[in-house]
């Protein structure tokens, strides 16, 4: 397995670009994000699940509903409701931002003479 | 997203989707209310373009997806492709390792990276396309959300054709050919021609001859060379091309790759990059912004380069700087959606 990449620049201790008024509004929309994926992905898991088992036989409609997990099955519910959880809240201290930092511009932007 | 989990590809599509409703819904609605507030009012620079607009919230929402959708795709800590890639174990990484004789690949551990390309993370790209061997395949798999309203490459074969109605060539030179998606279209292009793409990362190299053994293109070559120093003999090439490259650069490297251009052709020979012009106030105010927000820190300083002047410096008698169609359509002044301004900036070497 090879290492998550690191920025050469060395620039991602700085701060993630703010947008709006306050740093805090800023999080909020990350947070926006973090739960717009998160439903996109689990939709879409949910809707290659049901694909998948009515293809194969074994679940009829409205099964899903009825279900009650086993303790061992509601261990891992609750293992995926905390990593959903922890990626929702880690864009609240400004930890969420691009690991190759961020630019400013590196050369005088005045036309040449 | 092959090879991508199912969870990392469906989340890499919704950036994609968050991208095109950013190009096709956002900035439509942000031009026209710019443009509502411009009536009556002579707008002379890029300041005042952004004066027009800072207030409005929608501008903010827009820079704001600008940045982290970009973010996303490579640094979210669960499905962002830098993760996705080091965490696969099918073997595709070992595979971009081609034999040392391989005679679609030439690499250069020696040569020095120029410090320029530490000093900014282009586009986002954790590592700036040399931090991981797998890089190659991380802008690769991030070319998929570049261009909206296009089909994936079609800038780049729309490019290649372009280059066949202005001539016939047989040795060509692409600079800064990446993962080979401007190089593959001359090559297919121009069946006859020895095409040999140069690039600083290793990785990408890597890739690009590993698709050029898979395709069975046998009229191309990559190596690793640097653009503004590369070790070819004066007129061996009768193109000289690069494709996104020039804005990625600092204005003195630039007046070395064109001085190169030069030289490297020979007499009659064509130098034609591919890159982004802005032309009035709001796109200027536009790229200036993106810049920043999508770590392009040298795309400022580029676009008020005068290109004529360093044309002539290098030795071309005149240049041509002209916009270019990615697509159908996209230089009509009613074409609505964001698009970068493509622009192609070439000259042809005095016989």
């Amino acid at each position: 397995m090879t290492p998550t990449p690191t920025s050469k620049t060395d620039k991602r201790d700085e701060p993630e670009l703010q947008f709006f008024e306050s740093a805090g509004i800023d999080r909020m929309g990350q947070m926006l994000l973090v739960m717009a994926a998160e439903l996109h992905v689990l939709r879409d898991r949910m809707r290659c699940l049901e694909f998948v088992l009515t293809e194969v036989g074994i679940v009829g409609e409205g099964q899903l509903d009825k279900y009650s997990p086993t303790p061992q099955e509601a261990k891992v519910l609750q293992h995926d409701r905390e990593a959903f959880v922890a990626h929702l809240f880690e864009v609240m201290d400004g930890r969420a931002k691009s690991t190759s930092g961020r630019s400013k511009p590196l050369v005088p932007t005045k036309p040449e003479n | 997203m092959k090879n991508f989990d199912r969870s990392t590809t469906a989340f890499q599509e919704l950036i994609g989707s968050m991208r095109q409703q950013w190009a096709n819904n956002l900035y439509p609605t942000l031009h026209a209310d710019y443009q509502a507030t411009t009536i009556g009012h002579s707008i002379n620079s890029s300041e005042q373009a952004g004066d027009q607009v800072t207030d409005m919230p929608l501008y903010h929402w827009f820079c704001f997806i600008e940045r982290h959708y970009q973010r996303m795709k490579y640094s979210d800590p669960r499905w962002g492709l830098a993760k996705a890639l080091s965490q696969r174990s099918d073997g595709v990484n070992e595979q971009l390792h081609p034999a040392s004789d391989s005679p679609w690949l030439k690499l250069n551990p020696a040569m020095p990276i120029p410090d320029y390309y530490h000093a900014v993370d282009i586009h986002q790209h954790p590592g700036n396309l040399i931090g991981a061997d797998f890089d190659g395949l991380m802008y690769q798999a991030s070319a998929t959300s570049i261009h909206p309203n296009t089909r994936r490459f079609e800038a780049h074969e729309r490019f290649a054709q372009w280059l066949k109605s202005h001539g016939n060539f047989h040795n060509v030179l692409n600079m800064g050919c990446g993962f080979g998606k401007c190089s593959f279209p001359i090559a297919q292009t121009f069946e006859h021609a020895q095409v040999i793409g140069i690039d600083l990362s290793e990785p990408c190299l890597r890739l690009a001859a590993h698709t050029a053994k898979e395709e069975g293109l046998r009229n191309i070559r990559f190596e690793q060379a640097d653009a503004a120093n590369p070790h070819y003999s004066n007129e061996t090439f009768d193109l000289v091309t690069s494709t996104q490259m020039l804005h990625e650069l600092p204005v003195d490297t630039i007046k070395k790759v064109l001085t190169e251009s030069y030289r490297l052709l020979k007499p009659g020979g064509l130098v034609v990059h591919l890159d982004f012009r802005a032309r009035e106030p709001w796109l200027e105010f536009l790229l200036d912004g993106h810049s920043v927000r999508n770590n392009e820190g040298f795309l400022t300083a580029f676009n008020r380069m005068d290109m004529d002047a360093a044309f002539t410096a290098a030795g071309f008698v005149k240049a041509v700087i002209e916009p270019f169609a990615e697509t159908e359509g996209s230089t009509e002044p009613s074409w609505p959606y964001w698009r970068f301004p493509w622009t192609l900036f070439w000259a042809q070497k005095p016989q």
